[in-house]
């Protein structure tokens, strides 16, 4: 079987799983015993008539399958708006998504830069300080509540040093937005695929060489990659620490000794083995920082997809919901699908 | 001391000593053993599970792991160039050279000893191009034949096949085929059969011995199982708790067994040469190598036990030409 039969398959499965995801998330909702569109409207704007309307709107007076066929309906045709603020989800979404993304490739970069090390540094001087210190590390970042080491965070590199700061995100300039939003009538396919790359702020600023943005950009949000490496930094020490001892206590690393190979050549094939476990945390790891990091984003004061989330389960604020957990769903289901090929482009006994 | 290696032997180890630095206390693996391997000749070292045959063949390329420890003794070796070198003393890049190119090695499980993520042919170009400078491509055309060497059908489409792709037996001739490729003096197989089916182990044994005779290398074969001896080996090393007891020519092995233990082994397994009965077994444990006994290491278990042999440790006598024994039965005559 090759890699299209296996897309193929995967997309047959695609769609019953959003379906399957945004249902449950809805019956969750529904669930919740209380009159949402009071807490839409608001009480400035609160009067019988406009209650109605709304409750019309999205079909409150129907049962809850029409509602959710309307709610999905909406979704799927874009025109789906959020009741809260008004205006089309996906205008919000579209906002607030490609900051998470910078936010969750800085946090990724953290994560890979003190996770492998650490881990690949444990194994080899196994149970020495080292270890022993990526086990507390580990522990740590697992069961401290995640705003007091932000909140320390702050006081350091924030509050006593200046080395950060804490408001707005940078942007490139508004020629260069301009010029990225144009890109898909010029090109037509590629354009569109492009300006959708380009719409993440720091990639939008680096395809116009607007580079002191890309700098700013990591000045503003490195405080949040760092905190979110190192909450999850020790955990994946500790997957590397394993795997790479697996394969050192190996038998086949033992015969590639005995066949002389040199250390390179050694490690080579202890590598290869041990990246196997790894590559699928990093990949649920990374799924994971791209469906937003609520308190990171709280504290930090960042407006993307986790602060989104939160505001709107607050105010009950339904079609925000299911619109974002729907982009949640994708992004799974995405991160799921190059895992797989990742896993297979190393390991020949998997095949598609 | 300046020892040197008599005319035609490859190999002279004495009194090699491994220590276990385990928790649980110090593992005397092995225990001040010496033997000798002769050109073109298979040498079998037999005993029990856990006897330290394993560790004994391991000392030698120094692949001894942390906690093991090697305490003691030197290993002779004649390499390629006829220079002769102490194994256990020489830097750590030359004893790398020898591993894989002059002293080879097949392992039990072959499942495991190749590495999943590679094909048959990359274990072997990467054994080949670690030891000399040649291409790979070269090496491939060469692996081709290695695999045709050691019966694997289609070797053209096999080097291209990852382990799992093969079957148990076919992976063990690879692990063959992998450890000949640099044409070795000496290949240590480590009991090559245990893991594999039985219709595949005689076709394997018979393969190693082929090979053994083609390539005119010697061969020290690690076995529990007396018949495989019987079948290939020109001479035997019986070991007992991380000690040699009785050294001889297998077919003197076999008429005349001298240690009890050599004895009641021989009862213990069907014998080509004699019809016995009823197979039976040997009461009694193999001690703890934590704290062997302080005299004779079987004495525990051996109907002929006295009191000298618990208390002091016999030594090796030859009581005839090429056949020794660790036993005080011979050495108070």
């Amino acid at each position: 079987m090759g890699l299209t039969t296996f897309l193929v398959r995967r997309a047959v499965t695609f769609v019953p799983t959003l379906l399957g995801v945004l249902l449950i998330t809805y019956l969750i909702a529904y669930a919740v015993p209380t009159d949402p569109v009071r807490a839409w409207v608001g009480e400035k704007l609160m009067n019988p008539e406009r209650l109605q309307e709304i409750r019309e709107k999205y079909r409150f007076d129907r049962p809850w399958y029409e509602q959710f066929a309307f709610l999905v309906s909406e979704l799927l045709s874009g025109r789906l708006e959020d009741p809260v603020r008004q205006r089309n989800v996906f205008t919000e979404l579209f906002y607030r998504f490609p900051i998470t993304v910078e936010v969750a490739l800085i946090g990724f970069i953290f994560l890979v830069l003190i996770g492998i090390p650490l881990g690949v540094l444990a194994a080899v001087k196994k149970d020495s300080f080292i270890d022993f210190f990526v086990r507390i590390f580990a522990l740590t970042g697992s069961s401290l509540p995640a705003f007091v080491l932000y909140y320390f965070l702050i006081l350091g590199f924030f509050v006593y040093t200046h080395t950060t700061y804490l408001a707005g995100i940078p942007y490139p300039t508004q020629t260069c937005r301009d010029w990225i939003g144009s890109l898909p009538t010029t090109y037509p396919y590629v354009g569109n695929f492009i300006s959708a790359i380009g719409s993440v702020p720091m990639f939008g600023a680096a395809m116009c060489g607007e580079w002191f943005v890309v700098a700013d950009t990591f000045k503003r949000l490195y405080l949040p990659g760092l905190a979110l490496g190192l909450l999850n930094g020790g955990f994946i020490a500790r997957i590397v620490r394993n795997s790479l001892l697996d394969a050192l206590g190996s038998e086949y690393v033992l015969f590639a000794k005995a066949r002389g190979l040199k250390k390179l050549r050694i490690w080579r094939h202890v590598l290869k083995n041990a990246m196997i476990p790894v590559v699928t945390v990093l990949g649920i790891n990374f799924g994971g920082l791209l469906s937003g990091a609520v308190i990171a984003e709280t504290v930090f004061n960042i407006p993307g997809m986790g602060r989104y989330m939160y505001d709107s389960i607050t105010r009950l604020n339904f079609p925000a919901i299911i619109a974002a957990t729907f982009l949640f769903a994708i992004i799974y289901i995405v991160t799921n699908l190059v895992v797989d090929i990742l896993y297979a482009a190393i390991d020949p006994r998997i095949r598609y | 001391m300046a020892e040197s290696l008599q005319d035609g032997q490859v190999l002279k180890v004495r009194d090699l000593e491994v220590k276990f630095y385990t928790y649980a206390g110090v593992v005397n693996a092995v225990s001040r053993i010496s033997f000798e391997v002769y050109e073109g000749e298979v040498v079998a070292l037999v005993g029990e599970t856990g006897c330290g045959k394993t560790v004994t063949t391991r000392a030698l390329t120094r692949l001894i792991e942390h906690p093991g420890r090697i305490e003691n003794g030197s290993a002779l070796f004649k390499r390629r160039n006829n220079e002769v070198v102490d194994l256990l003393k020489v830097p750590e890049e030359v004893i790398r050279d020898i591993r894989g190119n002059e002293i080879a090695y097949v392992f039990q499980d072959p499942t495991s000893a190749l590495d999943p993520l590679y094909t048959v042919g990359t274990h072997i170009v990467e054994t080949v191009t670690n030891h000399r400078k040649v291409k790979a491509k070269e090496v491939l055309r060469d692996a081709i034949r290695l695999l045709k060497e050691v019966v694997i059908p289609s070797p053209e489409l096999r080097v291209k096949n990852y382990p799992h792709e093969l079957s148990g037996g076919m992976r063990q001739r690879a692990v063959i085929a992998t450890s000949l490729s640099n044409s070795p003096k000496l290949l240590i197989a480590d009991e090559p059969t245990t893991n594999l089916d039985v219709t595949i182990q005689a076709q394997i044994l018979e393969l190693l011995k082929n090979l053994q005779a083609k390539y005119k290398m010697s061969l020290i074969l690690i076995t529990h199982n007396l018949g495989i001896v019987a079948e290939i080996s020109d001479r035997v090393y019986i070991m007992y708790a991380g000690k040699i007891v009785e050294e001889a020519l297998t077919t003197d092995l076999y008429y005349k067994p001298l240690h009890p233990y050599t004895q009641l082994l021989l009862r213990s397994v069907p014998n080509p040469l004699k019809r016995i009965e009823k197979l039976e077994s040997i009461p009694g444990v193999v001690p703890s190598l934590i704290n062997p006994p302080p005299g004779c290491r079987f004495y525990p278990r051996c109907p002929y036990a006295t009191d000298v042999c618990r208390r002091e440790e016999p030594s090796m006598i030859e009581v005839e030409p090429r056949h020794r024994v660790a036993c005080w039965l011979y050495l108070k005559r």
